[in-house]
């Protein structure tokens, strides 16, 4: 069934505070409402129901009959991994009054010459990931852009207060220096070298160069924990990134868009301790495109985040795909070879959380997302 | 029963050579094939013994039991035909992930009722892939998953499966400076703050 992106209402207040989490069980893409119909995205998904392929935020805003060649103030690519960055070329492309943001390895001319180098294969290798980069830097380049360039202990972005609405502030808690170069280092290693085969630009580790995201619109904050994961060196992964988040004394955020899809890797005691308040609302965007048995989030994971959030919410769902009317031939032969094939598109999915200043947040959940779990309010 | 011995039909350009399992197992066969593909002139054919391509296996026969089992060992026979190939399904992978077994792709559908236009993961077994694709075999590389119908001349019908993986070229150096060149102008000309 498609997302009815005619059913989401009308844009917020201009003092209202909104996060909007949509997610297709591969990809996943935020929307923030900052005050005064000044908007943000992070990272990019597409509806691949639609033939377009629009980017998400795309559909999402112009659905609320935002102007994203105006309204939208900056995009955010949270790092390189093609679940986060689809679309975000026609994205940029379209956003023309949109900064630019990503993690500071990512605009060096180290990763720039890889991503033009294995450009040069993508006829081959379809490209996808270099594809969208350079589609993204090709749109900042024709506007003379500024590109805000992401790392540990940044402020990213920042809009005073006016009469109707507080002071909205964006921080990047991540990446570390030490990540920075270790990412670096692994880009020069992967570069390609003449006569070697052509092959598609696979990421080697970029969840730990991840974007670790805090915004703050008045008193309320929510915490973007993107792809981020551990790693016992204090100055790489959550380790450095909850490092940073201290150092800025930033006010504890009452949501968490789940790090890492809810697994367990990107699970760290500290996070929720130092940056979050006690029992945030937890919002995870699955990762379905995985074998049944290696969906994300795990029902372990579940559990162990429903433990530690008042509610948590999924953006979308882990399904085991009906049988889809292939073929009878073709089920026998996969059958007999051992071949198992499921269904990657998953259906998308918005969780969409608004608050004015002062108030609680509003809750809203569309299909297929769902609340996983809610603790009782205490009395 | 092994897949050599699975894969005991294997067609040369438009002769087919049937093949039938004895007790004396797979050598065997090789030794009955080498000789009738001498007496026949065939050495063209079956030079090393290797198929050139697999066109089709039967992994519905159970062999053990075929009426082939009753035949003498060295029961070759030659049969001229031309055959038409059906396909069923076809998809385009990128391998994601090798396991020791195993390995994960993500597929799209290019053909096929359901299949074409579809978004898969897939787990597929390494043993479908070739010997001799087995060095191709890692994290990015791209093949061509296909099962089809080969339809004989007498309208027999055999349903097979192949993993066909891509042999990529190579990147050339002047591409390379070309792109290296670009992307030196474009880093030094990003505006970043």
């Amino acid at each position: 069934m498609n997302f009815d992106w005619n059913s989401l209402g009308s844009a917020p207040a201009d003092d209202e505070f909104e996060v909007s989490f949509i997610g297709p069980g591969f990809g996943e893409c935020l929307v923030i409402h900052v005050g005064n119909q000044r908007w943000v995205v992070v990272d990019s998904c597409v509806d691949t129901t639609d033939s377009d392929r629009r980017p998400v935020a795309e559909r999402y805003l112009r659905a609320l009959g935002v102007h994203l060649e105006s309204n939208v103030d900056l995009i955010v690519a949270s790092h390189w991994h093609a679940d986060h960055v689809r679309g975000i070329g026609r994205l940029v492309a379209q956003c023309r009054a949109a900064r630019f943001s990503c993690a500071n390895a990512l605009v060096q001319r180290e990763f720039i010459t890889f991503v033009w180098e294995m450009a040069t294969a993508s006829a081959s290798t379809d490209g996808a990931k270099v594809n969208e980069f350079r589609e993204a830097i090709h749109h900042i380049r024709e506007r003379d852009a500024v590109i805000t360039w992401a790392t540990a202990n940044k402020l990213i972005r920042r809009w005073p207060a006016t009469q109707s609405t507080p002071e909205a502030v964006i921080h990047a808690l991540s990446p570390s220096d030490k990540e920075y170069t270790l990412f670096l280092q692994e880009v020069a290693a992967a570069r390609p070298t003449a006569t070697s085969a052509k092959r598609s630009a696979s990421a080697t580790t970029p969840n730990l160069a991840s974007v670790v995201l805090h915004v703050s619109l008045g008193t309320s904050s929510v915490l973007l924990g993107a792809d981020m994961e551990v790693h016992h060196d204090r100055l790489r992964g959550w380790s450095a990134a909850i490092d940073s988040g201290c150092q800025l004394a930033l006010p504890p955020a009452g949501v968490l868009k789940v790090p890492h899809h809810g697994s367990v890797t990107g699970h760290h005691d500290e996070m929720w301790t130092h940056l979050l308040t006690p029992g945030p609302m937890s919002v995870a965007t699955p990762f379905n495109r995985q074998p049944d048995n290696r969906k994300l989030p795990t029902t372990a994971d579940i559990v162990r985040l429903s433990g530690l959030s008042s509610a948590l919410f999924l953006t979308s769902v882990a399904r085991n795909a009906p049988a889809r009317g292939r073929e009878a031939a073709v089920e026998r032969s996969l059958r007999e070879r051992g071949i198992v094939i499921r269904d990657a598109a998953t259906p998308i999915g918005m969780v969409r959380l608004r608050k004015h200043e002062g108030s609680d947040w509003r809750r809203e959940v569309f299909a297929p997302a769902l609340l996983q779990s809610q603790k009782e309010a205490s009395a | 029963m092994t897949s050599a011995l699975r894969r005991s039909q294997t067609t040369y350009g438009d002769t087919a050579l049937a093949v039938s399992e004895s007790a004396t197992g797979f050598d065997s066969q090789q030794r009955a094939l080498s000789d009738s593909a001498q007496s026949l002139g065939q050495h063209d054919f079956v030079d090393g013994l290797q198929p050139k391509r697999r066109l089709f296996e039967v992994p519905d026969v159970n062999l053990s039991t075929a009426e082939a089992v009753a035949r003498p060992a060295t029961h070759v026979k030659t049969i001229p035909q031309r055959t038409t190939s059906v396909l069923l399904a076809e998809w385009h992978g990128q391998v994601t992930e090798v396991l020791a077994a195993t390995f994960i792709a993500q597929l799209k559908g290019r053909h096929g009722e359901a299949v074409a236009g579809s978004e898969d993961i897939a787990v597929i077994p390494i043993e479908e892939v070739r010997e001799s694709d087995r060095d191709l075999l890692q994290t990015g590389a791209f093949f061509r998953l296909c099962i089809a119908y080969e339809i004989s001349q007498q309208g027999n019908r055999r349903r097979y499966t192949e993993v066909v993986f891509r042999r990529l070229p190579a990147f050339r150096r002047e591409e390379l400076e070309q792109a290296q060149a670009v992307a030196r102008e474009i880093a030094s000309e990003l505006r970043l703050e």
